[in-house]
């Protein structure tokens, strides 16, 4: 019966992101037409709602085609490479607390007589949780540059060359954002770091330049606007994907939401507190925690959209110098200021929040300051 | 002006020159000189560099085919073309028009594009268009025509009926030549050795509005060199205007710059009532006026939001587009049409403007003004993302704008105050108040803010033009001008004339003018001679230079687009930037392929 | 050990993803292959350049930023990797000593350096 839990467990974050996808996909263009004033998709169901059906199959119907001089092995692999991960990054999140043994799914998988504490509901509570994450969130970008070489398009090919360049450039502040998380919490597990902010109270309060740089580069990882520049249309017309078509195009797409979404869950489960909800996640059955936490995760995707549509998009040389040189020395100056905070309160015992409160304040304190004075030398400079 | 009449820089030409200035007159307030083709160059320069005169600004260089024209041009005499530079000096705000005759046995003169950059694409659309090799010219291609063509359109032997040069000419070699209408093969081995990525941006690309093709060749992200290719919209506008009457043409003018079609209807019809001296009565100069600025928030309208979603803000592109439809609205109320409004005729207008002209007009001056415009703003202008995308970017100077011949809101930006509304006011312009905003550093931020500045300044001038709107017809009562009314012409259900199907024409005399104006070979009465008229349209100075023979349809119009110039500028701007640069600094000359091609 | 501590519903996860992806892929070619009369032309079967012949191969030898990027990031990867098992223990063993935080400080005194020295000599500009 362990089997099957695991199985079903597998099947429903495949089910999931293949359900989330076309949602977002209207919620995006919803979203967008509320943002710009228009109406968006609303004609196919009722108030368009059965537009991602109509996409769905308009793109199933669509020819696959395939250049002549592309590398035909290669240009189908790509997508491949790129959903497979997107689809795998789910396994450490946790959706829920514990199903308990004695909840109807509990008794028809006869749970007590094998996990008397309930079910966990995440598919892998292995101990290398959040970087199991980001090793196969990083795999991705294979399928980018692949899609972007294979295609033998210029285009692509520097689509495929900016989505490359970009995600390593801000995987190492992603990196260095979970960190903080890590040095709080003591731990890789993903569902262990939840149950403590259960306690403790969720990261975000003692570290929101620690969240803010994870969202921020959490955007760029997914190549969500304003950092979209691998497949920015004003300039590289489709990006890496310029030369898909039906099925193989959708499965870019498919590939790209789900990254949204699976980046916001671990978000949500790293900073947000995951299902907790500040004790009421005691009260009530698992499936309302499950509830909790989908709340939230889309929560983030409408920041994530809500983003998109406001800013305009960076150039190249701007990314990489907010990558490299404002996003990765501000990760790791919080990385030692947490580090103090939580020495001075394990050492002699200072009151955890108001030590770490004043670390993150004197961080944002040296952001404003350096950019203002940034900004002082690029007046001067103007004015010479 | 001196004492005996002629102006100064006439008389130092003559100086200067002395018998290789072969003719010099003045006709409709404009001066002319005639320079003999050996001395042009030397002669142009002096009127360049020359500290008194300055000539700096070449606002156009085209040519006339004369072998057709019905009387002899003096100093012209034996030639069969005549090379135009109308030329402008900013110092003076003067302008001057200098011609050189070219024969039809050796067609080549000397290129001026060292003495102005502006010359380089123009001398390659005469040389396109009329055959005519500038030496010394750094690239002389074709520039509207595709390289395999092999005739000179706007020649006058040129035929107009028939296959023509269809005949000769193959779609299929010209498809496969798009390929190599770029120069790849003298670059071919030099690109492979720096193995810079040669890449097409348009003609078919999401940024390139229209059909621009601009190629790029890139080392990584960093453009090395940018070159622009033309003609993709080219529909002969000019050679048409040659076969149509006097207003049949201004449903072309239309669509050369389609964002702001009133004010090409209005440059054209106001070059023609210069042509022939009439003076339109105050409200259709009023109405035009107002007219005009709406084309021009709508124009820019349309440039913010294309400007806006190149770099990646995709909600200003369609908050601005809402009051671009709104502005149309008022177009329709006024003309019946959307886009190709036709609003102008020869004389005045084609009708009066509307009961809701103005409570429509002031209700979108209201709204732009207090909410539109200032949520744009608040979107873009204030942005760190926006300003590090368009500060530094296209910087171009005020000396190599002026040498470009950029106009309008570019040439502004760069910090030259000039605008024709205020330097030549044409059309009460006078009589109104507005500031000219100019920018500082001349780059893409600076256009920005300077089109955001006008768009205010336009609101002003639409406030001031309701307030002021003399009453009065909107027409010139010379019925040989003027399109008869219809109701003169024809009873129609409208609420003046009660339709009666037993007296269905309204007047003899109605239906006779009607019939004059309207038929081949008689038409609006424009007496022989030439005309430069120049208006600020959106991009700039969009100049008209019209050459009658006292015919019933144009000897040759010849339109100065300010797209054409502006967007020659392009290579310089992108001089050292980026990849993403292209579609900054291409949004921000706001270049139009109708216009620019024409 | 139960079964979700363990690889192996990554495993099942991984085959799950695999073959979706495939049978995805696979349907749509069976679709352009069966049910779709794909119309032939030669212009059809072009890689898109805006719209006109391609000038040239995309095959280039591309800019050596990009592998410039590429190298600092694998030596900063590097480090930032041994940052994971200090932050996992660290909680637990600054209460005993604070020899973790000064060793850590020095490891991160190490990498600023090389940083900075990246830094100054214009490795993270793009130009």
């Amino acid at each position: 019966m362990e089997l099957a839990a695991t199985a079903a467990k597998a099947v429903f974050i495949v089910a999931f992101i293949l359900a989330i996808v076309p949602m977002l996909v209207l919620g995006e263009r919803k979203v967008s037409g509320w943002i710009q004033d228009r109406h968006g998709p609303n004609r196919v169901g009722p108030g368009g709602l059965l537009q991602p059906l109509a996409d769905g199959i308009k793109f199933l119907a669509k020819e696959v085609l395939a250049p002549k001089s592309v590398d035909r092995k290669l240009y189908f692999a790509a997508p491949a490479l790129l959903l497979v991960p997107a689809l795998m990054s789910g396994a450490i999140i946790p959706w829920s607390k514990p199903i308990p043994a004695d909840s109807f799914i509990g008794n028809l998988l006869s749970a007590e007589n094998w996990s008397p504490d309930g079910i966990p509901f995440q598919l892998a509570r292995i101990d290398v949780g959040v970087l199991y994450f980001l090793a196969i969130v990083s795999l991705g970008v294979y399928g980018v540059i692949l899609a972007g070489w294979a295609s033998n398009n210029k285009y692509t090919l520097l689509g495929g060359l900016r989505a490359s360049a970009q995600v390593i450039s801000y995987e190492l502040s992603l990196g260095l954002s979970i960190l903080a998380v890590l040095l709080m919490a003591g731990t890789l597990q993903v569902d262990k770091i939840v149950e403590q902010q259960a306690g403790a109270g969720w990261f975000i309060f003692y570290q929101p330049v620690a969240w803010f740089l994870f969202s921020v580069t959490a955007l760029a990882e997914t190549n969500r606007a304003p950092f979209d520049l691998a497949e920015c249309e004003q300039e590289l017309v489709g990006g890496y994907h310029t030369e898909y078509s039906g099925m193989t195009f959708a499965t870019f797409f498919l590939a790209e939401y789900g990254n949204m979404a699976m980046s916001s869950a671990l978000n949500v489960s790293l900073f947000l507190g995951g299902w907790t909800l500040f004790g009421l996640e005691e009260m009530i059955p698992w499936y309302l925690t499950f509830l909790i936490f989908i709340g939230k995760v889309l929560l983030f995707l409408f920041v994530f959209l809500w983003v998109r549509w406001t800013f305009p998009r960076f150039r190249f040389d701007q990314l990489m110098r907010l990558g490299w040189k404002m996003a990765l020395p501000l990760a790791l100056g919080n990385v030692i200021v947490t580090a103090g905070a939580i020495a001075l309160h394990e050492m002699w015992s200072a009151p955890l929040w108001p030590v770490m409160a004043a670390g993150q304040l004197a961080l944002i304190g040296a952001v404003v300051l350096t950019s203002v004075l940034n900004a002082r030398a690029d007046a001067q400079r103007s004015q010479a | 002006m001196s004492a005996n009449g002629k102006p100064q820089t006439i008389e130092k030409l003559v100086d200067a020159f002395g018998g290789a200035v072969l003719h010099t007159g003045e006709a409709l307030g404009e001066w002319s000189a005639v320079v003999a083709l050996d001395s042009i160059h030397a002669a142009l320069q002096f009127l360049a560099s020359d500290s008194e005169l300055a000539y700096e600004h070449l606002s156009d260089l085209t040519a006339v085919d004369l072998s057709q024209l019905n009387r002899a041009e003096p100093g012209l005499d034996g030639a069969r073309y005549a090379v135009v530079y109308h030329l402008y000096s900013p110092q003076n705000e003067t302008r001057l028009r200098v011609k050189t005759p070219v024969t039809d046995e050796n067609p080549t003169a000397p290129t001026v594009s060292d003495i102005w950059a502006a010359a380089g694409w123009a001398e390659r659309e005469v040389y396109d268009m009329f055959g005519i090799a500038f030496e010394n010219h750094p690239d002389l291609r074709r520039i509207l025509m595709p390289d395999n063509f092999t005739s000179h359109p706007l020649r006058k032997d040129y035929p107009t009926k028939g296959l023509g040069e269809r005949a000769a000419f193959n779609f299929e070699t010209s498809a496969s030549n798009l390929v190599g209408k770029s120069d790849s093969t003298d670059r071919g081995e030099d690109a492979i050795e720096s193995e810079t990525m040669v890449l097409n941006i348009g003609p078919q690309h999401p940024a390139t509005h229209g059909t621009l093709h601009l190629e790029v060749e890139l080392d990584g992200e960093r453009i090395v060199r940018a070159t622009p290719h033309l003609g993709y919209l080219h529909t002969g506008f000019e050679k048409l205007a040659e076969a149509m009457h006097w207003n049949q043409w201004i449903v072309v003018t239309d669509r050369m710059n389609y964002l702001s079609p009133l004010s090409n209807n209005f440059g054209y019809v106001l070059a023609v009532e210069k042509l022939i001296g009439v003076e339109i009565p105050k409200r259709a100069q009023y109405i035009r006026v107002a007219l005009a600025e709406l084309a021009r928030i709508a124009d820019y309208m349309v440039w913010l939001g294309t400007h806006a979603l190149d770099i990646g803000a995709f909600t200003a592109f369609l908050y601005a587009f809402q009051q671009r439809e709104k502005a149309y609205e008022i177009f329709e109320a006024c003309a019946g049409a959307r886009l190709t409004i036709s609003y102008t005729r020869v004389g005045g207008l084609f009708y009066d403007a509307p009961e809701s002209f103005e409570p429509m007009m002031r209700a979108f001056v209201k709204e732009f003004t207090d909410e539109a415009l200032p949520e744009i703003e608040k979107l873009l202008s204030r942005n760190r993302i926006w300003i590090d995308r368009t500060q530094g970017v296209g910087v171009i100077s005020a000396e190599e704008a002026v040498s470009y011949g950029l106009t309008g809101p570019c040439l502004r930006g760069s910090g030259v105050r000039r605008d024709l509304r205020k330097t030549e006011p044409y059309s009460s312009y006078e009589e109104f108040e507005f500031d000219v905003p100019v920018g500082a550093s001349g780059d893409t931020y600076d256009r920005y803010l300077v089109r955001l500045e006008e768009l205010r300044q336009s609101c002003r001038i639409i406030t001031q033009a309701l307030d002021n709107m003399p009453d009065g017809p909107v027409n010139v009562e010379d019925h040989k001008l003027r399109f008869a009314d219809k109701s003169h012409v024809y009873k129609t259900p409208d609420h003046t004339h009660p339709y009666d199907p037993t007296q269905p024409y309204g007047s003899i005399e109605g239906l006779i003018h009607h019939f004059k104006v309207n038929m081949d070979g008689h038409g609006v009465p424009v007496p022989a001679g030439e005309a430069y008229c120049a208006t600020e349209s959106p991009n700039g100075e969009l100049g008209f230079y019209i050459v009658s023979d006292g015919s019933g349809t144009p000897y040759r119009v010849r339109v100065r687009p300010p797209s054409f110039y502006n967007y020659q500028s392009l290579p310089r701007l992108l001089e050292g930037h980026m990849m993403s640069d292209v579609v900054t600094a291409l949004g921000s000359l706001n270049v139009i392929a109708g216009e620019l091609d024409r | 050990m139960p079964a979700a501590d363990t690889y192996f519903p990554i495993l099942l996860l991984f085959v799950i993803a695999v073959v979706l992806a495939g049978v995805i892929l696979l349907i749509a070619r069976l679709i352009t292959r069966f049910a779709i009369k794909p119309r032939e032309g030669e212009a059809k079967y072009t890689v898109y350049e805006s719209g006109v012949n391609p000038l040239g191969d995309a095959r280039l030898r591309f800019s050596i930023k990009f592998y410039l990027v590429a190298m600092i990031f694998i030596i900063f990867d590097i480090e930032v990797v041994f940052f994971y098992p200090w932050a996992v223990v660290f909680r637990d063993m600054v209460k005993e000593s604070p020899l973790i935080l000064w060793e850590m400080l020095v490891f991160v005194a190490i990498l600023a350096l090389g940083y900075a020295y990246v830094w100054r000599k214009g490795g993270l500009d793009w130009d």
